[in-house]
């Protein structure tokens, strides 16, 4: 149906007045009428409220949309789950810490946590007391660093990512022992773990950030490297591990 | 006179034109690559419906969540039509449905009831929310 007929302008009363207009106006010879004109002028004003109308509600639309758009980018920087930053906002915020502490000149800390024994955990207690677990580690972390810097995010499944800023490796060893602690305090019964309780294993490395991006992941890396060590070493531990 | 059926998609509305039981409604989202081209049959039927000698009452019902600016400049030109039947002495009543919890329709409803002469009757109508959106 529509292929056969001709589109209908969006302005076609605009373009009525417009075409109206010229043809009053081209009356060369004849005084202009001016009834006609008024006539023109009075429907011209009704189409221009029209369009202030226009602009307003798609102004309000617009302003809608870049407040959802706000609440979007909040929301895909936060974890479903725990609520706390997921990897995505680690990732950032890592890389700003790592420029600020450059800048500085101060150490930069970074560590990973990692709950023990986790896969047994939930092939155990099921998915859902897997969730809640995942849920109280990461709360009880949060719990756990005390300086407005001090950061946690999920990093991954039962992975979280610290980032301590300012902060050299035997500041960071307290905080992270605090943690493993406070974990190992809450008794969450894993009948699968060597304590019988819910425990973390932590790697953590420091450095004082001079060179650029090669070292960033490197820093990373090293603290991964400490991560598994804890685990070799039994679990349930704080390793760190320097360059 | 034939009905017009134009089923929704993710950027235009549901257009529902029943010259029989004289129900029209227009319910959805609107921001087409082309509004003009998209609505040229909706205006196209509306001219052949306003005509018809024995029409006497015309309902409209529209609920729109979302429109882009030729969509509401499309709205305002639909609105001048149906301002000109009701000149002519037909009773033209134009239903703007909003959500309850849809501050934005219902203000846009507001700007488009002020902006039509007294000869339409323009109600805004609220209604639940729909849980999905």
């Amino acid at each position: 149906m529509a292929k056969n007929m001709t589109t209908k302008s969006l302005f076609s009363f605009e373009e009525d007045i417009i075409r109206e207009s010229h043809e009053v106006l081209s009356k060369k010879d004849e005084l202009i009428p001016r009834e006609e004109y008024e006539k023109l002028l009075v429907r011209y004003e009704r189409l221009f409220k029209q369009m202030q109308r226009i602009l307003r509600i798609s102004d309000r639309f617009q302003l809608e949309l870049s407040l959802s758009n706000k609440d979007l980018e909040q929301l895909s920087t936060i974890d479903s789950l725990t609520k706390i930053p997921n990897r995505r906002h680690f990732n950032q915020t890592y890389e700003q810490e790592w420029r600020r502490a450059k800048r500085e000149g101060n150490h930069l800390t970074v560590g990973m946590i990692d709950i023990d024994y986790f896969k047994k955990y939930n092939d155990t207690y099921g998915h859902i007391e897997g969730d809640n677990c995942i849920e109280r580690v990461a709360s009880t972390i949060q719990n756990s660093i005390q300086r407005p810097a001090d950061y946690i995010a999920r990093y991954g499944g039962e992975e979280f990512g610290l980032i301590l800023p300012n902060t050299d490796i035997d500041g960071a060893v307290k905080l992270a022992e605090k943690i493993r602690s406070n974990v190992e305090s809450l008794q969450m019964a894993h009948c699968l773990s060597d304590k019988g309780v819910v425990t973390v294993s932590i790697g953590i490395s420091s450095e004082i950030p001079i060179q650029e991006e090669a070292l960033m992941l490197e820093l990373l890396n090293r603290a991964d490297k400490a991560l598994y060590k804890a685990k070799e070493e039994g679990r349930n531990r704080v390793e760190h591990r320097c360059s | 006179m034939e009905h017009l059926i134009i089923e929704a998609s993710k950027s235009t509305p549901a257009i529902h034109f029943d010259p029989e039981q004289h129900l029209l409604s227009i319910k959805g989202q609107s921001y087409p690559e082309n509004s003009s081209k998209f609505y040229t049959p909706v205006f196209a039927w509306l001219k052949e419906y306003l005509a018809l000698p024995y029409l006497k009452n015309i309902i409209i019902d529209i609920e729109m969540s979302y429109f882009n600016s030729s969509s509401s400049k499309i709205l305002m030109n639909i609105f001048e039509m149906l301002d000109e039947s009701a000149e002519d002495g037909k009773s033209v009543v134009i239903n703007w449905l909003y959500q309850e919890d849809d501050d934005t329709s219902l203000e846009c409803g507001e700007e488009f009831k002020e902006d039509i002469s007294t000869n339409v009757i323009f109600n805004l109508v609220e209604i639940p929310a729909t849980r999905f959106k």
